[in-house]
């Protein structure tokens, strides 16, 4: 038993870092509509830009995890603008649209690994003291991960309820012909979604690779999968479903392994097939808030 | 790549592969210019190239992916091999080049690469590589063209392989698993965890390091096979602490065992005595997971278990100093895998001196002729006192950087092994007292 809540609580933090990266992919996607598979290098060069900043700088973890996300935020805008927009704006296909963030994403990768070369990085950071809580083990770091992703989700969910922005965001997901009609700038609230994925991009890339311990040239896009399947599990483009997937796949991915490490994956995916199959659409179909029409 | 494009591909790499096999080579030739496959899949007199046209040794690893170092690793050595032949005028005058084949680390990628560089590949003597993930889909292929294939893979299915064209230049992992065995219970270690990744080139080694450790009298108190590049081993991390193993037993990638020693050091508040097989002292391992437990933690508790090197001598000199030449990162001189493969390229080369020919269909019979311990048989340790002895009439056994290489029936030259730590001060792993072969049982 003793185990088990042992890995509860190694799950809470798996799982943070996959909401924050799921609620950022499915984000952009609930505006845009995109399926951006370059999401998992947008996370890498973030990792990458808080490694200089702590190398080079002598930042401490932190400021290097905003360093991160800001990175993430520019490098989300312009692939945006630069490579996605000229696409879209040319009435490419969605499938084919899937297959340029493919081509963005390996192009990503491969200029990385020149830069970065075949080998890893590590911040380096010292070993902590254990704290028990409730039976399970985390250290200050890790509970700082689960504690920004809840303090980013509740910030997402204030966004979306008390700004402009967040209701502009939500009326563009809803029907985006309608909310440019009535006034809406659309073309600033698809790039504040680019933003704000980058952001939570950025911020995943870097808690990924504290809580990984080192990360290279593909990291990032390693981790893609998981990320994909809590936002599918919650019903793509609907963030607080991504947050319910990424607890279920983290959990269960960890408790899992108590019985077979090369469980984890197992269960996690049997269970993302079974809640398609019995709702296709995700777990919050219907109560979608982020769905949308593509832009700009 | 479409259907027609395939059939293409392979179509022409037949006709390469037969070309090879319908060439011959005069013995009494010492411009020993047939044979090899050009560029058009003709032999060298079919090419006109006269006498002085360049050889290749196609590199065929990943050199892109997460086993990019594999690559990287092959390049050197082919790269260190050919300054040094042709430093000693080439192979009976040829040139040798080294072209890299990128097969990604991914059988799907690795097929299609291998019949290009089959068809495209000017003269091509040998393959160095792929690695074990690759070596399944390709071999087939490799084998079809009758071209020599050194490889470092550890996989004991070869271990009784029947293909003469098959040379396996470093242990199998059978041979590892009662080393990695006989130095664990050698350390007083009777209770340990096993952890080792689900990949194929670690799973070859489980089966017999737990029969091997049990008959010394050990027992196994926590067996984990883990999936690799996982977001976290927390949980495994726990049921081997779990279980009080006095140390644990292993391979784990770079990625990995970053991961999960970084989360038992953190769980632990230290971490346990950690014998790894040879994959620790691959180049990306210790920047992946010095810097993750820091590198004076893993220089204490970290011991891989992995092929002897000789380290010293005539032979280690001018491997080094070609690497020197090459700017290749000295840190590779004392991996046994890249002297190793550097070995097994001199000795394809005096293989063809021996036969005077650069057919591989020919010169294939005396690889292992060359580096053959028989009475009367004149030790050289680099390729120009090998060419020089066997110009003299003599026979040759060449002792190389990684030491002896004697290939036995089914073409594995099987080495001792030695348990390596790594020295923060020297940057590297360093070897220690050789172990015996087969445990000593």
């Amino acid at each position: 038993m003793s185990q088990i809540v042992l890995s509860l609580g190694f799950g809470l933090v798996t799982a943070s870092i996959l909401a924050l990266g799921a609620v950022g992919f499915t984000l952009q996607f609930g505006v845009t509509n995109l399926f951006n598979l370059a999401f998992g290098e947008t996370m890498t060069v973030s990792a990458f830009v808080a490694y200089l900043a702590m190398v080079s700088l002598h930042w401490n973890l932190w400021w290097a995890m905003a360093a991160g996300g800001a990175a993430g935020m520019v490098l989300s805008l312009l692939i945006s603008r630069l490579v996605y927009l000229p696409f879209l704006r040319r009435g490419t296909s969605q499938f084919a649209m899937v297959m340029v963030t493919v081509a963005v994403s390996f192009i990503l990768k491969n200029v990385l690994q020149i830069f970065s070369g075949a080998t890893y990085y590590s911040y380096q950071l010292p070993p902590e003291r254990p704290i028990r809580i409730l039976g399970m083990v985390f250290d200050a770091r890790q509970l700082t991960i689960i504690g920004l992703a809840a303090a980013s989700l509740l910030g997402l969910h204030l966004l979306f309820k008390y700004t402009r922005l967040g209701k502009a965001m939500r009326a563009t997901s809803d029907n985006g012909p309608l909310a440019r009609s009535v006034g809406i700038p659309t073309d600033r609230v698809v790039s504040a979604a680019w933003l704000l994925s980058g952001l939570f991009a950025g911020i995943a890339g870097v808690a990924l690779a504290v809580d990984l311990g080192t990360f290279g040239s593909t990291t990032g896009g390693s981790y893609l999968l998981p990320i994909v399947a809590a936002a599918v599990f919650g019903s793509v483009g609907e963030p607080y479903g991504a947050v319910l997937g990424a607890l279920v796949i983290g959990l269960a991915s960890e408790v899992a392994a108590n019985y077979d490490p090369q469980l984890k994956d197992v269960v996690a995916f049997a269970i993302l097939v079974l809640v398609l199959l019995l709702r296709p659409d995700g777990l919050r179909a219907g109560r979608v808030q982020m769905r949308a029409e593509v832009t700009a | 790549m479409t259907l027609m494009r395939k059939r293409w591909l392979a179509a022409c790499a037949l006709t390469a592969a037969a070309s090879i096999t319908a060439a011959g080579c005069s013995s009494s030739s010492s411009g020993g210019s047939a044979g090899a496959t050009g560029s058009s899949g003709g032999t060298a007199q079919a090419s006109g190239a006269g006498g002085t046209y360049p050889l290749t040794a196609g590199v065929l690893h990943a050199f892109t992916g997460q086993n990019a170092f594999f690559g990287l690793n092959a390049q050197n050595s082919c790269k260190a091999a050919a300054v040094q032949i042709n430093a000693a005028g080439g192979i009976m005058g040829h040139p040798l080049n080294c072209s890299d084949y990128d097969t990604k680390g991914d059988p799907a990628d690795a097929v299609p690469v291998t019949q290009r560089m089959l068809v495209s590949a000017s003269h091509l003597v040998m393959v160095v590589g792929p690695d074990g993930s690759d070596i399944p889909s390709v071999l087939p292929v490799l084998e079809q063209a009758k071209v020599p294939e050194l490889n470092t893979v550890g996989d004991p299915r070869y271990d009784t392989q029947t293909s003469p064209d098959f040379w396996r230049l470093t242990p199998s992992d059978s041979t590892q698993a009662p080393a990695l065995a006989y130095y664990t219970r050698n350390q007083g270690y009777t209770k340990i965890a096993e952890v080792f990744t689900s990949d194929l080139s670690a799973q070859t080694t489980t089966t017999p390091f737990q029969n091997t450790f049990s008959k010394l009298g050990g027992t196994i108190v926590k067996a984990l096979t883990v999936t690799p590049d996982t977001t976290s081993y927390q949980t495994e991390v726990a049921a081997v602490l779990a279980a009080h193993p006095q140390a644990i037993v292993g391979e784990m990638d770079a990625q990995t065992a970053a991961t999960f020693l970084s989360e038992m050091r953190q769980q632990h508040g230290g971490l346990i005595p950690v014998i790894m097989t040879q994959r620790a002292i691959q180049g990306d391992w210790e920047p992946a997971v010095g810097p993750a437990i820091g590198v004076p933690t893993m220089a204490r508790y970290v011991t891989a278990i992995a092929p002897a090197l000789q380290a010293s001598g005539t032979a280690f000199t001018a491997f080094s100093t070609a690497l020197t030449s090459i700017k290749a990162n000295q840190f590779q001189a004392k991996n046994p895998f890249v002297a190793a493969t550097y070995d097994g390229i001199v000795t394809v080369a005096l293989a063809m001196d021996m036969a005077k020919c650069t057919d591989p269909g020919t010169f294939v019979a005396d690889i292992p002729k060359v580096t053959a311990p028989a009475s009367g048989a004149t030790v050289v340790a680099t390729y120009a006192q090998g060419v020089a002895a066997l110009k003299a009439g003599k026979t040759i056994d060449y002792v190389g950087a990684a030491g002896a290489m004697v290939f036995n029936q089914y073409g594995t030259a099987n080495r001792p092994y030695a348990p390596w730590t790594y020295s923060a001060a020297a940057h590297n792993w360093l070897m220690g007292t050789l172990l015996p072969v087969n445990a000593g049982l």
